[in-house]
């Protein structure tokens, strides 16, 4: 087991350094003068010449990738040049968000989809059973975008229940009031999944042999589940949540532009937007690091779960 | 003589699959959904009620009457007839993406796994280093480098999603190649591309089948999700994704704009989620099984 | 005159398997004194298992009752309400230990917990579990198990095969059922730990005074045992008689063969097999079902399906040879 995490760390590192290398020769493949498109038409010679040098584009590619490297090690992640911050102290600062609205997206994606999935598995072959299912079939077929979309329609527009803009004031009521609508939207596609998962592994558990003698001993159903059952179709759920997490950041993106909300996704896709070279690099490696733990872990979940793996 | 037994087994099978989904109400649903849309992508000319590039500014925005089914949009369009001229982007991108990641996922898997060493480890280098990525972010970075335009999309698209079929393959190959028929079929003399490939191919069919039929509804969110933030298809380029994104502008004043695409959306991954999963129950013999 | 304490009556019993039904259980006619002892013998796929399972309503989703009546204790039990019938019947009146004490207790909790689990249950929610605790080690204690309080918090892995069916039999008869259905309860255990079991079985019995429907495949194990046997083949009861009259004097050409089969320790001969092979559960042809196997069979047998008939004092057997 030690071994396998051991053997995963390792491929993670040269995957992260052609990533970056990946990263780096952005400022090589994107179209056009550098200088051009992101300065535009009032670029001094001077600036051009400050903006190269930053690029790193003044010198010959390996020593630039070197000094890029050598950089990152240090923590600098370069300058943005649109926001003229360092892009390290840039991204911290929107970081947080993500991560709370990742972390929100999950919980209520864990909790709605097990209690959805417990409904279906004790209600088994009842009508609640279909619809519960058809439900989980439709959200978890339903993007993330969609769904931010169609809850800003009913409840910012329609009803006016829930802000549709930005992350509140800064008050706890505020900031969670500003919260539910994205982190709803954002759980939204994972909670169908959670909810077939939950529902399929109960099911499985309950035909075992051991549920069989309980039931004949004449320990009712809801019992059965919720305390035997449960305990042992958890491991499944668990084991899911890092491919979840990297899901749900993908799907963060679409939420904070959605709900102009400051966050890392909404960052990189501004960065893209604006050509702003650096910050658009160290965006994609934060996030691209971010997305290498959360599947990491995911990996590392399966094999705690699948022994076949373990023995390796 | 050889090779017709292998086709024939591989035809039992095909019938077989069939039969079972003949009586899954998922593959008729999932089906019927598909083919509505394929028939919206191929007759749009026919089918539709007005032309949806006739801008019209004194009816813009109108809401859902008897001339316009769902209404006009901002320039005064007939939502309805660009909903259905958008599918065919929609079909373009599911299908030619997918066909994409799967020819290079199973050529490149299949060389991971066949001739291993060296070449087998940097392929899944590639496969890992495109994994890393968050999918939206990948799609999005090498966008800006190319360039939005429908082919770009569809590519980059393919080339994203490439990596999971090739450790598909990759990985059903390799437990193929240890089986005993394989063995067997060596002893005989086999070649190893000929009749081996025949071997193993129809084996590896079942998973990648069931794959890309989830990953066709996944390009299609992709794409649409991709122009909804401006980045994917441009205007004059219309798909559902760029009548999610115009209509999101008119929120507040005409909020059933939206609805729409969003729905088409969404009929359509059902549609082929749907269909996909009941393609997972039949070709799976473990979960035939209800006794 | 000892009453029934369970009557099945034409009782049959479909699984749904891809849209149709196979028919498992038909044709059922079992009856069964109160005191009795029981013998259900057949091979694996006769349905035996699945008779028993039918009465505890045990069975999974799929499968259903599709005719017939169980009568217990003079009831319809068939009629009762899933809610009551978990109340009244299942760990109450009726209970059942099973094949494979493996799999039989839920590995992740502790045996005392889920014997405190039917305990409690058993008292209506109305003791707390502290309460009971002394119960259930009194009970682990009453099976042979020693060290009861420690063993108490172990985990059935830590249990031998052997252990672990005491302690389904201790579950079993926590509330004094009148009716225990055992299903090849020795099948998966050695066969000295067989001898101890079987031995508590007949104590346990003797103290509650329980009827038993004993499930086997192995007539020469419930010879010692059993009051009654009925033979099942192919989802059917071919024959049932007193023990004694079934080895001494079997009607049915099944039965006949099935004691054939039975290794003489005494002879050297060959053993003796059954030509042929169990159909499928719920596959089965038209006429006698064991018509392809019986070296008696005739015209009649392929055609037509014969019914259990008494042929002699309480004796039963379904074959046409008996019509002529």
């Amino acid at each position: 087991m030690f071994i396998y995490i051991t053997k995963r760390l390792l491929w993670v590192i040269p995957t992260i350094l052609t990533v970056l290398l990946i990263l780096f020769s952005l400022s090589y493949l994107l179209p056009g003068d550098p200088a051009d498109i992101i300065l535009g038409q009032r670029a001094t010679p001077e600036m051009a010449e400050e903006l190269e040098s930053r690029l790193g584009l003044d010198k010959p590619w390996y020593q630039s990738y070197l000094i890029y490297l050598q950089n990152i090690i240090k923590g600098d992640l370069g300058t943005s040049i649109f926001r003229d911050r360092s892009v390290l102290k840039v991204i911290l600062k929107v970081l947080p968000y993500t991560v709370i609205l990742t972390l929100s997206g999950m919980g209520l994606a864990v909790f709605n989809g097990i209690s959805i999935g417990l409904l279906a598995a004790n209600y088994n072959n009842s009508y609640l059973e279909k619809i519960l299912t058809l439900f989980s079939f439709i959200t978890a077929s339903t993007p993330t975008y969609i769904a931010g979309v169609l809850l800003i329609l009913i409840f910012s527009v329609n009803f006016n229940l829930l802000p549709s803009i930005g992350i509140g004031d800064g008050g706890i009521l505020s900031t969670l009031h500003h919260l539910i609508g994205p982190a709803l939207a954002l759980s939204v596609g994972w909670t169908g999944y959670i909810a077939r998962l939950t529902r399929s592994s109960m099911l499985e558990t309950l035909d075992q042999e051991f549920i069989q003698t309980e039931k004949s001993f004449g320990i009712p159903r809801y019992y059965i589940l919720y305390k035997y059952a449960l305990k042992k179709a958890i491991k499944p759920i668990i084991a899911v949540i890092g491919l979840g997490i990297g899901r749900l950041l993908g799907g963060a993106v679409f939420v904070e532009v959605i709900f102009n909300r400051p966050g890392l996704g909404r960052l990189i896709v501004d960065s893209v937007n604006e050509r702003d070279l650096p910050l658009v690099r160290g965006g994609v490696l934060v996030a691209a690091l971010l997305f290498v733990i959360a599947n990491l872990i995911a990996d590392i979940s399966y094999a705690y779960f699948d022994p076949r793996i373990k023995q390796k | 003589m050889f090779k017709s037994q292998k086709f024939f087994r591989f035809k039992k099978k095909i019938i077989r699959v069939i039969k079972i989904m003949k009586n899954d109400y998922k593959a008729y649903l999932g089906g019927l959904i598909i083919m509505l849309i394929l028939i919206s992508a191929i007759f749009a000319p026919f089918i539709v009620p007005a032309d949806p590039y006739k801008t019209n500014v004194t009816k813009r925005l109108e809401g859902p009457s008897l001339e316009n089914f769902m209404g006009t949009d901002s320039l005064g369009r007939d939502i309805l007839s660009r909903l259905i001229y958008a599918a065919r982007p929609a079909v373009l991108v599911a299908f030619g993406g997918i066909i994409i990641s799967v020819i290079i996922g199973i050529i490149l898997g299949l060389l991971a796994a066949y001739v291993g060493g060296i070449l087998g480890s940097i392929i899944l280098f590639i496969f890992d280093v495109i994994r890393a990525f968050p999918p939206i972010i990948l799609i999005l970075v090498l966008l800006s480098i190319i360039g939005p335009s429908l082919l770009s999309v569809i590519v980059i698209l393919g080339v994203t999603i490439m990596p999971r079929y090739g450790r598909v393959v990759r990985a059903e190959t390799l437990s193929e190649k240890e089986e005993d028929f394989v063995e067997a079929a060596r002893s005989l003399g086999a070649d190893n591309s000929r009749i081996i490939f025949k071997h193993i191919l129809p084996n590896i069919f079942a998973s990648v089948l069931v794959l890309s039929g989830m990953d066709m509804a996944s390009m299609i969110m992709w794409e649409a999700g991709l122009s909804f933030l401006g980045l994917g298809l441009q205007p004059p380029l219309s798909s559902w994704g760029v009548m999610l994104q115009e209509s999101y502008q008119y929120i507040q004043t005409a909020p059933l704009m939206i609805v729409w695409p969003a729905l088409a959306i969404m009929l359509t991954m059902f549609g082929f989620s749907t269909f996909a999963e009941s393609l997972r129950v039949a070709l799976n013999p473990k979960l035939n099984q209800e006794v | 005159m000892q009453d029934k304490i369970l009557k099945i009556n034409d009782l049959a019993v479909e699984y749904k398997n891809k849209g149709s039904y196979l028919r498992v259980l038909e044709d059922i006619n079992l009856e069964l004194e109160s005191g009795e002892i029981l013998a259900l013998v057949g091979e694996s796929g006769s349905g035996k298992s699945t008779l028993g399972k039918t009465i505890l309503r045990l069975l999974p989703d799929s499968a259903r009752i599709k005719s017939g009546s169980i009568i217990f204790k003079g009831e319809d039990i068939c009629n009762l309400s899933e809610k009551d019938f978990n109340d009244q019947i299942r760990g109450q009146e009726i209970a059942m230990v099973f094949q494979n004490p493996q799999n039989a207790l839920n590995p992740v909790f502790k045996v005392g917990t889920q014997i405190l689990d039917v305990l409690y249950f058993k008292s209506k929610k109305q003791k707390k579990r502290k309460e009971l605790k002394k119960e259930a080690v009194e009970i682990l204690k009453k099976v042979g198990i020693s060290d009861p309080e420690y063993r108490f918090d172990e985990y059935p892995h830590q249990f031998s095969g052997g252990m672990k069916q005491r302690v389904m039999l201790a579950m079993a008869f926590i509330s004094n059922p009148s009716l225990l259905i055992a299903d090849e309860p020795t099948t998966a255990l050695d066969l000295t730990v067989e001898a101890q079991i079987l031995n508590l079985l007949s104590n346990l019995v003797e103290e509650y005074k329980t009827s038993i429907l004993y499930i086997s495949h192995d007539l020469g194990a419930v010879a010692g045992l059993s009051d009654r046997i009925a033979v099942m083949y192919a989802g059917r009861i071919v024959e049932v008689a007193a023990t004694k009259e079934l080895f001494a004097e079997p009607n049915h050409p099944y039965t006949e063969a099935l004691l054939k089969c039975l290794p003489d320790y005494k002879k050297t001969e060959e053993l003796q097999t059954i030509p042929g092979q169990v159909p499928d559960l719920g596959n089965y042809s038209t006429g006698c079902k064991f018509h392809s196997r019986c070296s008696y069979s005739f015209e009649r047998c392929r055609k037509e399906e014969p019914h259990l008939k008494e042929i002699g004092s309480n004796h039963f057997s379904a074959c046409f040879l008996n019509d002529s």
